[in-house]
């Protein structure tokens, strides 16, 4: 009952809080300079003062802000987020046709940083003074500064021009074709580069982190407790240690996933990846508003799932968060 | 006289391959007996029993010599792995702070499982139902429900019990507690001892009592070592060094002990401190390490080593022999 009510609350202020978005973001790229409605006469070829005219009334354009937010907000809460300037295809079209390889991408990266920056930081703690220890830690200082962008050409400079063994752009190659097969392979061939970009940052940062809360966590009475009791390393380690140095690393995950999908734009943007972030970029330039509040209530929706998921994780993980129950 | 379940025959430890952290240090314990160590903070209790356990905290800690026999065998010959096969099943060990000694993330029943079934190839089902009877062992009521609780679910004596639950699972030949009561009031004090004593009256387990609360040693131990800046400095039957310490230092500890007020300490000068503190490990010369805060100390006590003298069941580190010189307790 009482884990109910607390999900009702959470969900209730998750609402409150894309709310808040929407309306914030429709007044930020309102107030943004540049006339839209001069961009889909540019498209059109005409730019007179009565095309003009035309453009604003047919898009709303003409209405009070006010007015436009509201019907804006309306149009959402029915699942409706308007048309494309630019495709004049539904928003919500547009949007679900490119968050599968957008999701692709996150996840993988993710997956990578959370295993490879998991086991960096553990193996570099139970050593701490070895080469391999001061290895890790150069590599988390290097991709933790190094740019999302900086990190991708250097990857496709490598492994796409000098060793060229993965392909630098797309999500498929068009020139071939074959059975379904193919098809997952091709597009987990085209993945490697991207995810590789942008779990590489994640990676540095959670191999860091976890390397310090490792180091800290051996140093616990309850670890000490589990040597006296005569436990394999590796149950000492991988049970009793990890479970509780992986802690800040869920909280950070969670704290980090907004962050993510922007680092998820700039590399979809340098590996031509066709998704979200490809859009929103293309919709930047285009001045496609709808488009671009579509995936920015998109994305503030996924990034409050994923928080909601990762506070999930780290209850489960974390019997002390759990409704306390029971006596002492 | 049979032999000791434990035996540590002149055990040194050094830090950094150069400062004395122990420094010859000589004990025994039999089976069925307890013996205590005292001594104030930073003497070495903690670093002994870590010693013993072979769980030294940093690496720069080494042992620089002597022997630790259990059975007789020397665990400093051992390996890793033998080693870690006698942790939790020949030896045990519980700590000072209760609160955080337990792994936040697992339930009692994980934890104290997992310690049984370190010892024997069983089922989960068959180590269940021994650890119930194990928390029913250490005087935890409704243990069947105590199985499933988080550590953060129990006040500090019940997890200073389940710890000790832990401890006697693998039936240790010696267990080892390291100030068990510090972190609890003393009403629970009184319990955990209550329920160290049943456990060695039915198992027969030797225990070495780490604490600096003379009190708990005159209720516990058997026999006592005293500990200072490293050294034992006195050592014998806990009862007999209690009505009559025979090193200075040990009567400024027992003259500590609020409630004594006999002729052993008459002419002996109002201590309820001792002045001054333990020197610091780069700061202890060659000779007695107590000199600076002595009242009987001359010039050879600060020069040279005091000699280790016997007498009976005791001995004591001391230039001024047995008692000074004098019948024990008297100067
Ligand atoms: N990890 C360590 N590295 C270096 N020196 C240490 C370490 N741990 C303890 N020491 C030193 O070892 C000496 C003995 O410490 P120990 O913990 O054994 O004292 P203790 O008698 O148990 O004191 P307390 O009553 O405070 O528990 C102290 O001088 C301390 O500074
Ligand atoms: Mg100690």
């Amino acid at each position: 009952m009482q884990a109910l009510a607390n999900l009702g609350g959470r969900l209730l202020s998750a609402l409150v809080l894309i709310g808040c978005v929407i309306v914030f973001n429709f007044l930020l790229i309102n107030i943004a300079p540049g006339d839209p409605a001069t961009v889909i006469a540019g498209e059109m070829g005409g730019a007179s003062e009565q095309v003009l005219a035309e453009i604003r009334a047919a898009y709303g354009l003409d209405q009070p802000m006010l007015v436009r937010l509201g019907t804006y907000v309306m149009r959402i809460a029915t699942g409706d987020l308007g048309y494309s300037y630019y495709y004049n295809d539904p928003v919500a079209d547009l949007i679900l046709s490119r968050l599968g390889p957008t999701l692709l991408l996150l996840i993988t990266g993710l997956g990578i940083a959370i295993v490879l920056g998991v086991w960096l930081g553990v193996l570099s703690a139970l050593r701490p003074d070895s080469p391999f220890s001061h290895l890790v830690t150069v590599f988390s200082l290097i991709g933790y500064s190094a740019p999302v962008f900086w990190t991708g050409l250097l990857l496709i400079i490598l492994f796409g021009s000098a060793w060229p063994i993965f392909p630098i752009g797309g999500i498929r190659d068009v020139t071939q074709s074959g059975g379904p097969l193919f098809h997952v392979f091709d597009v987990a061939h085209h993945l490697v580069l991207p995810a590789l970009t942008l779990g590489a940052v994640y990676t540095a940062q959670y191999a860091r982190l976890c390397r310090a809360s490792m180091l800290e966590v051996l140093k616990s009475d309850y670890v000490r407790t589990a040597r006296a009791k005569g436990l394999r390393t590796s149950v000492i380690v991988g049970k009793h240690a990890l479970r509780n140095a992986i802690l800040p690393v869920v909280t950070i995950i969670g704290l980090q996933i907004g962050q993510m999908l922007s680092g998820a734009v700039l590399v979809e943007t340098v590996f031509n990846w066709p998704g979200l972030g490809t859009l929103a970029f293309e919709s930047v330039l285009r001045r496609d508003y709808p488009t671009l509040l579509g995936i920015l209530v998109c994305s503030t929706v996924l990034v409050v799932i994923v928080n909601m998921l990762t506070e999930l994780a780290y209850r489960l993980i974390d019997p002390r968060i759990r409704a306390a129950g029971g006596a002492g | 006289m049979q032999e000791p379940v434990l035996k540590v025959d002149g055990l040194s430890v050094a830090f950094r391959n150069s400062l004395a952290i122990l420094d010859d240090v000589s004990l025994e314990v039999h089976r069925g007996q307890t013996l205590g160590i005292v001594g104030e903070s930073g003497c070495g209790k903690s670093m002994t029993a870590l010693a013993i356990m072979r769980l030294m905290p940093s690496a720069a800690l080494t042992v620089s010599g002597g022997a630790i026999r259990l059975n007789g065998e020397n665990l400093l010959d051992l390996d890793d792995e033998a080693m870690r096969a006698i942790r939790g099943s020949r030896a045990a060990m519980i700590f000072q702070d209760p609160m955080t000694s337990l792994n936040p993330l697992f339930t009692v029943g994980n934890q104290v499982g997992e310690s049984i079934q370190k010892n024997r190839q069983i089922g989960r089902a068959e180590a269940r139902r021994i650890t119930a009877d194990l928390l029913k062992a250490v005087g935890l009521p409704d243990p069947e429900r105590h199985l499933d609780y988080y550590p953060h679910q129990l006040s500090g004596g019940k997890r200073q019990r389940v710890m000790i639950a832990m401890a006697i699972a693998g039936h240790p030949d010696v267990l080892i507690a390291d100030e068990p009561t510090t972190a609890l009031d003393v009403t629970v004090q009184a319990q955990i001892f209550q329920v160290l004593r049943d456990m060695q009256a039915a198992s027969g387990t030797a225990i070495v009592l780490i604490t600096h609360d003379m009190g708990a040693i005159s209720e516990m131990a058997d026999r006592v070592a005293v500990m200072y800046a490293g050294r034992v400095v006195e050592e014998g039957p806990a009862d007999a060094i209690l009505a009559a310490p025979s090193h200075p230092y040990t009567r400024g500890l027992v003259s500590c002990i609020p409630r004594v007020s006999d002729a052993a300490f008459d002419g002996w000068p109002e201590l309820p401190v001792i002045p001054g503190t333990v020197p610091d490990l780069d700061q202890r010369g060659e000779g007695c390490h107590f000199a600076p805060r002595c009242p009987l100390a001359d010039d050879r006590c600060a020069k040279r080593r005091p000699p280790v003298l016997h007498d009976g069941e005791r001995r004591c580190a001391c230039w001024y022999g047995m008692a000074g010189g004098q019948p024990h307790g008297r100067i």
